[in-house]
């Protein structure tokens, strides 16, 4: 029960709102308009449709909000009761059309996982990004988790996770794919995750044990197995917090980043002041509002730039990939920021 | 100035006949003391009676709900949401009563269908478990507010002179006639005198008053009730207990809230009109058995209003809803007239009764046109408005064409898409509209035009909005908002717990703290 009764108008949501910084308060209204006051016009509230899918379900308003309203919720909620009449965002169609067609969220140019049968305990859950679009950041990962000492498999006919319908409030095609999903990964012990969307659909819609490989490397394996090349040249990082990590799976993960970087050899964080605030990629908002969420990427690179930073590195594909999309400074995943920086076989 | 017919009072009785007489082409003025549907007329659920209500008691007063909703469906198609009603049989209410029940939607020709337990509670999920079977019936919410604003509108633009927040100080009669009529009006403190033909008093809970007044008597019995407003909509239907007529029955959906009633106490002075605690309990309990949700649902504000009712048939509940015009002649009287009674949904039959007498006097034979010509035109699309289509539905709901002038000044301006009150989808540019006309004065004024304040948190921002917009009119903003805050205080005071006592802290803290205004109790007094 997201509790929209205990709103009190205090605007805290709406403040704290990224996409409303963004494009303002004409444009989208703000979670309390989608989630508290839409649903009280009974019928009509059918012409919130219209911006219902503005927002890329970064959980800022949750964590602003002084009356603890599942605000995110009440919004999915508000998608999923408007979902079956609403005609949907190209990019959405695009999207459904993907699922329908290949069981991923994007069209797939690869094959990705060999084993059918499981020899490892630990599967490793690539996701559609990773496993399509941002291949470096699944391989990667496999590396360091190797590198960690972990044995861990890629399983085939793993499909989409079902987080991107949980957004758009598909829950029959969601329902669908999580059942094909399940089959496979019931019969593992642990699974790991590069994206932190996968990792919150498998926790929570799923009830896996999943962790996504931040939290991996350092509470399960620890990194003592990894060797890192002495002297590489200095870089100037700026880290951004991906939201479906740092408040979806939880706030630890920031520790858990900062961890992990402190370990390779090197990097100098610069400190830019808005790394939990959201590029603009989640909640179906990439797919559905390019635009929007382009111009929400911009201003994170453009922070990162003005403060002296050479890279970004985000522990999410689809962040990283967002970020891309801007072209003004260079994105590297976090595995993909670490294996650049690992010691390779004889080399000293 | 030569004026046909004066009207006192200016809720929807007073507002029909006022439109009535100038589509008959009279010359009409129409004087009421506050503002435009402050009595019973803006104190009730919101409920166009199907009819059903009433059919067991009083057939008369049901046949002609049954008559007059489709009407107002028709003529007042902007200011209804058809939603349709259920009458619902809980366990232990009398099964007898289902029967007469039955039998009186037939006598009455008031349409109602048999529905099986399973049927309603496929209709209206929320209904409580408890309910044996129910039928639907024609019931529709309306908002008053507008009601009575489009009438006034059409009368106006008929050429009929309309003041609010004038009240009437004297009449003068010589011999068996009203000669003079003096008002005046509190926006100037003008005394003006006019000579009017004739002299209708639609003065409602204030009836006895103004008659008195003229010298003459009317016999009217008062009674109170409170009502309680709940937020959000658990049922999208009118939802009314099947057994007879008592308190709190009634859930109406209205708009973003639901309404519970009623309550009903009679009362000798209508300002002493108050909401008890035992009210709200009372109200609760009840409306909880027919919506066991409703004991989760945050209370909003409840209010209190004075039904004016005719005395012939016993008292309050009991007493027919059906109203009554007196000529006066025993009173030695030829030219005043009072019509007392009756209720929201028939005002316009009423109207129409009184302006055919009135007609008659005149020497008028045009018949009566209220009940074919649209109050507002269908037809206007404002989706070009570049607005957000939320608050485009709720102007075409509000307001049905858009008043005169809006569109012209909403397109392209910001504050047409800058929301000043979020709980009911109020624009900036709505309240700039209404608060450079001349009816509006203070913020009430303000809140009954574009319901900017009526949502649960009771103006915490949209109060700031709305004192913008009114700048200095109506003398020191400061005692403005005092006033308004005042209302608003009455309203919450009886319902202060839970969320709305949170709600209360932090609207007090903020307007207190931010801005300076005391809205605390010893101000209201």
């Amino acid at each position: 029960m997201p509790g929209t009764d205990r709103c009190l108008k205090c605007s805290s949501c709406v403040r704290a709102c990224p996409v409303v910084a963004e494009i303002g308060e004409m444009t989208f209204p703000g979670p309390r308009t989608v989630a508290v006051d839409a649903p009280r016009f009974g019928p009509s509230r059918v012409a919130i449709a219209e911006v219902a899918w503005l927002c890329s379900m970064c959980e800022r308003c949750l964590e602003a909000c002084p009356s603890r309203i599942g605000l995110p919720k009440a919004m999915l909620d508000m998608r999923a009761s408007l979902f079956p009449n609403v005609r949907v965002r190209p990019g959405h169609e695009r999207l459904l059309g993907n699922i329908d067609l290949y069981g991923l969220s994007i069209e797939p140019v690869r094959k990705v996982g060999g084993e059918t049968m499981p020899k490892a305990k630990i599967a490793y859950f690539p996701g559609c990004i990773a496993s399509q679009r941002e291949v470096e950041t699944m391989e990667c990962s496999l590396g360091l988790l190797k590198a960690a000492g972990a044995e861990v498999e890629v399983p085939s006919g793993l499909v989409c996770c079902g987080s991107p319908l949980v957004k758009l409030g598909d829950e029959r095609r969601c329902e669908r794919l999580m059942d094909a999903n399940l089959k496979i990964l019931e019969r593992y012990d642990q699974v790991v995750t590069s994206c932190p969307g996968c990792t919150v659909q498998l926790v929570e819609g799923y009830g896996l044990e999943a962790l996504h490989i931040t939290e991996f490397l350092t509470e399960v394996t620890g990194t003592k197995g990894m060797r890192f090349r002495p002297g590489s040249e200095n870089i100037r990082l700026a880290v951004h917090h991906a939201c479906h990590l740092s408040r979806g799976v939880g706030p630890h993960t920031k520790e858990r980043t900062y961890e992990l970087l402190s370990e390779v050899p090197g990097i100098e964080l610069v400190s830019t002041g808005d790394e939990t605030v959201c590029c603009g990629a989640g909640g179906s908002l990439l797919s559905g509002y390019p635009d929007v969420a382009g111009r929400m990427a911009a201003r994170k690179v453009d922070s990162a730039i003005f403060c002296g930073a050479k890279i970004i590195t985000a522990a999410c594909p689809f962040c990283a990939m967002n970020l891309r999309r801007t072209g003004g400074i260079e994105v590297m995943e976090l595995t993909q920021l670490i294996s650049s920086r690992l010691r390779f076989p004889g080399q000293h | 100035m030569r004026i046909d017919v004066l009207i006192i009072g200016g809720g929807t009785t007073g507002a029909g006949i006022a439109r009535d007489m100038a589509m008959r082409g009279a010359s009409v003025m129409l004087l009421e003391k506050g503002d435009f549907s402050g009595g019973a007329s803006g104190g009730n659920h919101g409920l166009l009676h199907s009819g059903a209500r009433y059919v067991v008691r009083d057939q008369e007063s049901a046949r002609e709900c049954a008559q007059e909703c489709e009407v107002l469906r028709n003529i007042a198609w902007h200011c209804i949401e058809d939603l349709g009603g259920l009458f619902i049989r809980l366990k232990n209410d009398d099964g007898n009563y289902v029967d007469r029940f039955e039998a009186g939607c037939h006598d009455s020709s008031v349409p109602a269908e048999r529905l099986t337990r399973k049927e309603v509670l496929e209709f209206e999920p929320m209904l409580s478990a408890q309910v044996e079977e129910g039928f639907q019936v024609r019931d529709a919410s309306i908002d008053p507010f507008q009601l009575v604003l489009a009438n006034i509108q059409s009368a106006r633009a008929l050429g009929a002179i309309v003041h609010n927040h004038s009240p009437v100080i004297e009449m003068v009669r010589e011999e068996e006639r009203i000669v003079e009529v003096r008002f005046k009006d509190r926006r100037n403190g003008q005394i003006s005198t006019i000579k009017p033909e004739l002299v209708v008093n639609a003065a409602g809970a204030w009836s006895d008053e103004v008659a008195k007044m003229a010298g003459c008597h009317v016999d009217l019995s008062k009674d109170c009730g409170a009502l309680l407003v709940m937020s959000g909509r658990l049922v999208n239907t009118l939802v009314n207990r099947l057994r007879p007529p008592s308190d709190g029955d009634i859930v109406v959906p209205n708009r973003t809230s639901m309404v519970i009633g009623t309550t009903s106490r009679s009362i000798q002075d209508p300002r002493s009109a108050k909401v008890g605690d035992d009210d709200v309990k009372l109200l609760m309990r009840e409306a909880v058995q027919m919506v066991p949700k409703l004991a989760e649902c945050r209370p909003i504000r409840a209010y209190a209003s004075v039904r004016p009712l005719v005395r012939n048939q016993g008292e309050s509940r009991r007493a027919s809803r059906s109203y009554q015009i007196y000529e006066h002649t025993d009173d030695g009287l030829d030219n005043f007239f009072s019509i007392v009674g009756g209720k929201l949904t028939t005002y316009r039959s009423m109207a129409e009764h009184l302006s055919d007498l009135l007609a008659g006097e005149l020497g008028t034979t045009d018949p009566c046109r209220t009940a074919v010509e649209p109050l507002v035109e269908r037809g206007e699309d404002i989706s070009d408005l570049g607005l957000q289509a939320l608050p485009t539905l709720q102007l075409q709901r509000r307001y049905g064409q858009l008043p005169e002038g809006m569109r012209e000044r909403a397109m392209g301006t910001t504050s047409a898409r800058s929301i000043a009150c979020s709980c009911e989808q109020v624009t900036r540019f709505e309240l700039d509209h209404f608060a450079v006309k001349e009816d509006v004065i203070d913020l009430s004024d303000l809140m009954r035009r574009t319901r900017a304040g009526m949502g649960y948190c009771q103006g915490t921002g949209c109060s700031i909005a709305m004192l913008s917009a009114l700048g200095n009119k109506g003398g020191s903003p400061r005692e403005a908002m005092s006033r308004f805050l005042c209302d608003r205080h009455r309203g919450i005071a009886p319902v202060l717990q839970g969320d709305q006592l949170r709600q209360e802290m932090f609207r007090a803290d903020l307007l207190k703290g931010v801005y300076g205004f005391s809205i605390g109790e010893e101000r209201c007094r």
